[in-house]
């Protein structure tokens, strides 16, 4: 019951930080953003911890949100 | 509107989808009329409807029912819609409004961007998101991405008890942040949530 709480818990994070993230950094002239090519790679996870494409994401609610549909994409391909 | 009310949005597999989707849908699609005035036939609004229903039922076929589904349907419509409009048709038609028109749509087109309640939203979101240090930040983002609590430990060169704490830790700075702000009714936050993917717990 506690680990169901404690995913429960994760989720409804992940959730929040989506919703903040997604909108917190609107970077209306794509100052720095990624490639497809990079942010598929990201989403896939092929890049390493240390790309600086992460800290991008973290700068930029656009390619956030893309990173994340790319990452929802790859999700349903493989269900 | 009135054509998408009167027929059923249909899924991959040819059929309705739950009435709880197919209501938010339905509900979101002046909203979507009002923010992509380029998407206005019926074929085209359909196909980006049952194109987000889709995506919504894979979802929570994946997660179980989503806690914010408006939010949810709304973020992947906005989605669907996006790449709807980079498609060339739909290029074709948005410059084949003729200049009368153009100039009265622009003229009277209240801005979507940097409104008074965005700059205020976008303020509040940031001041919460700068309780977080930026290896917080990353580590969130890293998890979001799906990177286990090992592969964080090994990249950072600590152990994973300290990795899982800090993450732990930015998980109640945030919280508090974000109760705080709604107790208060104060941030005006949409709840345009997307189910995040569920990463390997590490």
């Amino acid at each position: 019951m506690a680990d169901h709480r404690s995913g429960d818990s994760d989720r409804k994070f992940r959730q929040d930080l989506d919703e903040l993230l997604s909108d917190a950094n609107p970077n209306p002239d794509r100052i720095g953003c990624l490639s497809q090519a990079s942010l598929k790679a990201l989403a896939d996870r092929r890049q390493p911890l240390g790309d600086p494409g992460y800290e991008h994401l973290l700068q930029c609610s656009a390619c956030y949100r893309e990173f994340r549909r790319l990452q929802d994409d790859r999700d349903n391909e493989q269900s | 509107m009135e054509h998408l009310r009167s027929i059923t949005l249909l899924g991959s597999d040819g059929q309705p989808f739950e009435p709880r989707i197919e209501r938010v849908l339905v509900h979101l699609v002046s909203r979507l009329r009002r923010e992509f005035p380029a998407l206005q036939d019926e074929v085209t609004l359909t196909e980006v409807m049952e194109e987000a229903g889709r995506r919504i039922r894979a979802r929570e076929q994946r997660g179980g029912a989503l806690e914010r589904l408006h939010g949810y349907a709304w973020v992947t419509i906005r989605s669907v819609a996006t790449s709807k409009m980079r498609l060339g048709s739909t290029r074709l038609i948005q410059h084949t409004v003729g200049p009368d028109v153009a100039d009265a749509r622009l003229a009277t087109a209240p801005s979507k961007l940097n409104t008074a309640e965005d700059i205020e939203r976008r303020l509040l979101v940031r001041e919460l998101l700068s309780r977080l240090s930026k290896e917080e930040r990353l580590t969130c983002l890293w998890k979001q991405a799906g990177f286990s609590s090992q592969e964080i430990a090994d990249h950072q060169g600590r152990t994973v008890e300290s990795v899982d704490t800090m993450f732990s830790r930015a998980k109640q700075k945030l919280r508090r942040a974000l109760e705080g702000d709604r107790n208060d009714a104060a941030a005006p936050i949409a709840p345009s949530s997307r189910q995040p993917s569920d990463p390997t717990r590490g």
